[in-house]
């Protein structure tokens, strides 16, 4: 059974150790920072809602916030969503955890950086398009830019340092085909290869490209900084979307391969590596590369089979993700005498996220679609799904499991099923609004809405109560979670 | 393609998903771990696939055909919007000074009903979105507005009425005033569709 334990195999036993250290602070920073940053999301939905009209906060703290919930969640999301997928990855290679301490070191500079940056009010957007950043209109001071720049700078480095060693990491026990799984394709199932290591692999590539990409937009944007000329903006769109959107991407897939290697601890079921599973992988290796055109449909200085292959890749990538990932969770659980806990409800809630966003975004994918959908709240409606009841509940189910298996706590059964219930609810409740404003054309980034489309500020006092459910439930989480992190790391401090 | 519809679309599917999320969650009350059902549910995979690969091949097909982008299609009228941070500019002549700009963005323009109007769409500082809502205040379509670059997009008025034009784009602390309009009227010789009348917007 690939069941990951805290004992796992021997031969990594020691840099497993140290994983479950690493690991156990990027938890903590995820239960710390997401309820933060979650705030800001309440804060804005409120602002929206013209419940805060009488204390007269200036609409530049919308923006701000706007721009560091939507950057610190993303980049949340993807730092704590690779570090779980190493720490599932380190029962079958061993990792440089130096590597990765140095990278954690450097991306909490960055993230103090990118707050320092919203306490003066920078506001680009999480996407900052080029050349906003250094047009403000009088919006924010030109050297925030400059700390902007840094900030970027810094975690660029840090998440491309951490990239080249997980590939670094894999090739020392893999070749890259038997990584990629391509002897399954001849018929041969050895050497054995644990799903994980093939999504760590894809993502690792994939990851080093897309830091690439940011890089060569960072060089854009420093040119652009000290030359004072104008870069092609198109160009830096392109790359700028390489980068942000295949992160996203790369954060569900590192949650993804935690789930495969997590979950059977529950369904008791193995999640062994298939033709199907290969396939569908090396397929997304692929198509991931290409599905950020669907962020430029609405440039028509783009040639028209770039879009097309926007639109094909944006189906292809669903295709695996239904086929290979959601069917195989649903078949896990399957008649099987599942262990519903905290961890493994998340877990599967998550992928479940995952599907009805997917559905949602392929339909925004479709050109013809996004010519009515895009920059509406359509958009947050479907990236919230997968983000927030999709990747956000497999973070917060792995950090439960992480907890759990650490401190040996037992759970508290009311607790749980309380806080799965208030998450659902208010995290359902929360997107329903967004995909309401999307059909009505409201749309997004609006700190005030006009009067045409004031249905905007309804839809936004709607979302409030789920908001607060969602709050009441990651307190709950909080309660229950929190103890099992400060016994796991007394008795990790103990060891 | 209707928002609503799309709505509704996701809203079934959705739902559908839930439902088949909840019976594979109740299976597992007083399960003892069958083999043969998981083997069931992995048979499900190849027409699952098929299933899906058909149903994306057909919405591919459906929907390229109908994508906005331009098709050698030959305008009625032509209208020049220029924006910048927190303004937009609308005319039928080109926008070259800062003297064209200022007259045009007070300008309100009428374009006759049922003329197939081509957009040419650039900006002079960041990114923005033009976003053209018709008189029931639904987004008919939208185009981004990019500095060094013109965008055209072609959208033909049946419909009467005031249109506004709100920013798609984010493009600063103002982001969300940045707003302009025109007004879609009926005329004697809107009914024919005249060969390229460039140039013929009202003042």
């Amino acid at each position: 059974m690939a069941e990951m334990t805290v004992s796992g195999s021997e031969a990594y036993e020691g840099n497993q150790a140290q994983m479950r250290s690493l690991t156990m602070v990027w938890g903590a920073l995820f239960l710390v920072l997401l309820p933060i940053l979650g705030l800001l999301g309440l804060f804005m939905r409120a602002y929206q809602s013209q419940a805060l009209q009488d204390l007269m906060i200036d609409s530049g703290w919308f923006y701000a916030s706007l721009t560091l919930h939507g950057l610190g969640l993303v980049g949340l999301s993807y730092a704590v969503s690779f570090v779980a997928m190493l720490y599932a990855l380190s029962q079958h290679i061993r990792i440089n955890t130096g590597v990765l301490w140095f990278s954690t070191i450097l991306s909490v500079i960055g993230v103090v950086l990118l707050v320092v940056n919203f306490l003066l009010r920078f506001s680009p957007g999480w996407y900052f398009l080029y050349p906003l950043p250094f047009n403000s209109a009088g919006g924010w001071a030109s050297y925030t830019a400059d700390i902007f720049l840094v900030a970027l700078a810094v975690l660029g480095v840090a998440w491309l340092i951490w990239e080249l060693e997980l590939l670094r990491a894999i090739a020392s026990r893999y070749s890259l085909s038997n990584a990629l799984g391509w002897h399954y394709l001849k018929g041969a199932i050895a050497p054995e290869l644990p799903p994980v290591v093939l999504v760590a692999l894809v993502c690792g590539i994939a990851g080093t490209v897309a830091m690439l990409a940011g890089v060569a937009m960072l060089i854009f944007l420093f040119v652009h900084r000290f030359s004072g000329s104008m870069v092609d903006p198109l160009v830096v769109k392109n790359l700028t979307f390489f980068f942000g959107h295949t992160l996203v991407n790369l954060a569900m897939y590192h949650a993804i391969g935690v789930l495969y290697a997590v979950f059977p601890s529950y369904s008791g079921h193995a999640w062994k590596a298939s033709v199907p599973l290969i396939v569908a992988w090396n397929f997304v290796l692929f198509l991931v590369l290409f599905a950020y055109f669907h962020h430029l449909y609405m440039d028509f200085a783009q040639p028209r089979w770039v879009q097309i292959l926007g639109q094909i890749a944006s189906y292809g990538v669903s295709i695996p993700a239904a086929v290979v990932t959601i069917l195989g969770t649903l078949a896990q659980v399957y008649r099987r005498p599942v262990r519903w806990t905290l961890a493994s409800s998340l877990l599967f809630l998550g992928t479940l996220g995952w599907a009805v966003g997917g559905v949602a975004a392929v339909l925004d994918s479709t050109v013809a679609v996004n010519f009515r959908f895009h920059n509406t709240l359509w958009v947050p409606a479907h990236f919230h799904t997968y983000m927030l009841v999709g990747l956000v509940f497999l973070l917060l189910g792995f950090v439960a499991h992480l907890t759990h298996e650490l401190s040996g706590i037992a759970e508290r059964v009311w607790l749980v099923r309380a806080t799965v219930a208030l998450l659902l609810a208010g995290g359902y409740g929360f997107v329903l609004m967004f995909y309401l404003g999307g059909a009505h054309s409201v749309p997004r980034r609006y700190a005030i809405y006009p009067p045409e489309v004031e249905v905007g500020a309804t839809l936004a006092m709607a979302a409030l109560p789920f908001v607060v459910l969602i709050v009441l439930g990651l307190l709950l989480y909080l309660i229950e979670v929190s103890r099992r992190w400060f016994a796991a790391y007394a008795s990790l401090r103990a060891s | 393609m209707e928002p609503i519809a799309i709505f509704y679309l996701w809203l079934s599917v959705g739902a559908l998903v839930i439902l088949i999320y909840v019976a594979f969650a109740l299976s597992t009350r007083g399960a003892s771990g069958d083999e043969a059902a998981y083997q069931a549910i992995g048979r499900l995979r190849r027409p699952l696939f098929i299933l899906m690969l058909v149903m994306l091949g057909i919405m591919l097909a459906f929907t390229v055909p109908r994508m906005p982008y331009p098709r050698n299609q030959t305008p009625d009228e032509v209208v020049h919007v220029v924006a910048r941070q927190f303004q937009f500019a609308l005319s039928s002549t080109p926008v070259r000074s800062q003297e064209d700009f200022l007259k045009a963005s007070a300008n309100r323009p009428q374009i006759p009903v049922g003329r197939l109007v081509e957009f040419r769409v650039t900006s002079l500082d960041v990114n923005h979105g033009v976003g053209i809502y018709n008189p029931d205040n639904r987004l008919m379509g939208q185009v981004q507005a990019m500095p060094g670059y013109v965008n055209r997009l072609f959208l033909r008025f049946d419909k009467p009425g005031s249109y506004n034009i709100f920013c798609m784009e984010y493009c600063g602390l103002s982001h969300h005033i940045m707003r302009a309009g025109f007004d879609v009227v009926e005329s004697p010789t809107s009914a024919g569709h005249p060969p390229n009348r460039t140039l013929c917007l009202r003042r």
